[in-house]
């Protein structure tokens, strides 16, 4: 038995037991934010470690950056399309729109410009020809998305003036 | 931790990012191409095959339909622990949160149907034109979501009562699966096509993939429905005058 066997081993049984451990503690544990605790852990070490082991088991199949990342270079001169002038203006036009969400520092302000910033995403899509995305990005990016983010800044918002009310009394 | 500290971390993991983004950018292939051949296939076999206009469509639900009842039921499974994540055991009172503008509310109503009518035509021609299961069970979840936008916890929660929206997620998944079996009793192998292909264009064609589109469509709009109740559940449930339990008194 070759050591990298081995380690395949190790990493698929400690991936799969984390991943147990995320479960139970979620079901276990009674507040949120313990639970949340837990969650976090089964979305990123458990998968790592599963794909630790992918990657050491398979090297090229797998781990398809590394075999990509070789192959691209084996072609020589990579061929390159032509990207036509709305293209690059769409893409300008996101980055500029993400730099105004960053930029704006009223959480309720930040929430419009980001359905902006959202639809922007959308022209991008229609624009590099992926109609089947920019549909549902339309409802993710100009209603789901805003939502959550206004239900959240207005159940922070009336949180902050409870307080305030009882520190006058 | 002190401010020098913390910006030797981020100068640290900065770098480390940085050097991964242009590790992967280098094996990019060039803008409009890439390396393997079966796009290329697929836009060739698709349209005669299977007679549908949308490749994107035939891909999802027929040649790649096993990776897509994984996704299924990765929504699935996200929207079990979502619900196990958020599950409250008391109540707290929230603001009510009614919307009392008249013009507004009728703007919604409006859009809301407008969206659900969209809606269902993504969902409907998925396999002719752009769209599909997925794209459209989410424009349907945005038409209940406008509901509550416009109008209010009240009229979302008449529209989506929680048991029978739970139930369609289970329906939509499931449905999914058995069809799946039924390609093999009618097409020897798991989710294969066992309908007629139809006419290219029209509604009938692609064999049996409008079903397995209308099986993701149900689910995917339950689950994102099911998804915004739990949030909206641990956020703004008005318990003044209101409780979804006990109806309006």
């Amino acid at each position: 038995m070759k050591a990298s066997d081995i380690l395949v081993d190790v990493f698929l049984a400690s991936g799969v037991i984390a991943q147990l451990i995320a479960c139970i503690g979620v079901v276990a544990f009674d507040d949120v934010f313990d639970r949340l605790h837990f969650s976090g852990a089964g979305a990123t070490l458990g998968p790592l470690l599963i794909g630790a082991r992918a990657c050491t088991r398979n090297r090229h199949g797998a781990c398809g950056a590394a075999h990509r990342f070789r192959s691209g270079r084996g072609d020589g001169r990579r061929t390159v399309g032509e990207m036509i002038p709305l293209q690059v203006v769409i893409i300008v036009l996101v980055g500029a729109a993400a730099l105004a969400v960053v930029r704006q520092a009223d959480p309720l302000r930040q929430t419009l410009v980001n359905g902006f910033y959202g639809l922007s995403l959308v022209v991008l899509f229609v624009v590099f020809q992926a109609p089947d995305v920019a549909l549902s990005m339309i409802v993710v990016g100009s209603i789901a998305y805003p939502l959550i983010l206004l239900v959240a800044i207005a159940r922070v918002r009336g949180r902050a003036e409870d307080t305030t009310d009882t520190d006058k009394q | 931790m002190t401010r020098q500290i913390r910006l030797g971390v981020f100068t640290v993991a900065g770098c480390g990012l940085a050097a991964f983004l242009l590790w992967g950018l280098a094996g990019l292939p060039g803008f409009g191409h890439y390396h393997w051949p079966y796009g290329n296939v697929l836009n060739q076999v698709a349209p005669n095959e299977r007679h549908t206009s949308n490749v994107v469509g035939a891909v999802v639900f027929d040649y790649r339909g096993f990776d897509t009842l994984g996704e299924e039921f990765i929504l699935f499974s996200a929207v079990v622990g979502v619900s196990l994540l958020l599950r409250k055991d008391r109540e707290e009172a929230a603001p009510a949160d009614r919307v009392r503008s008249d013009p507004i509310m009728a703007t919604g109503a409006v859009a809301a149907a407008l969206l659900f009518v969209l809606g269902l035509w993504v969902v409907a021609f998925g396999y002719v034109t752009p769209g599909g299961g997925f794209q459209g069970g989410v424009v349907l979840a945005g038409a209940f979501l406008l509901v509550y936008l416009t109008g209010g916890y009240r009229e979302y929660h008449a529209l989506t009562p929680h048991s029978p929206v739970e139930m369609a997620e289970a329906i939509g998944a499931g449905a999914f699966a058995i069809l799946g079996f039924a390609g093999i009793a009618y097409a020897g192998s798991y989710l294969g096509n066992f309908l007629g292909i139809g006419d290219a264009g029209s509604l009938y064609s692609g064999g049996s993939i409008p079903l397995l589109n209308w099986a993701t469509a149900v689910e995917v709009c339950a689950a994102m429905i099911l998804l915004f109740s739990e949030f909206l559940k641990t956020y703004v449930i008005p318990t003044d005058d209101w409780r979804p339990e006990l109806g309006p008194r």
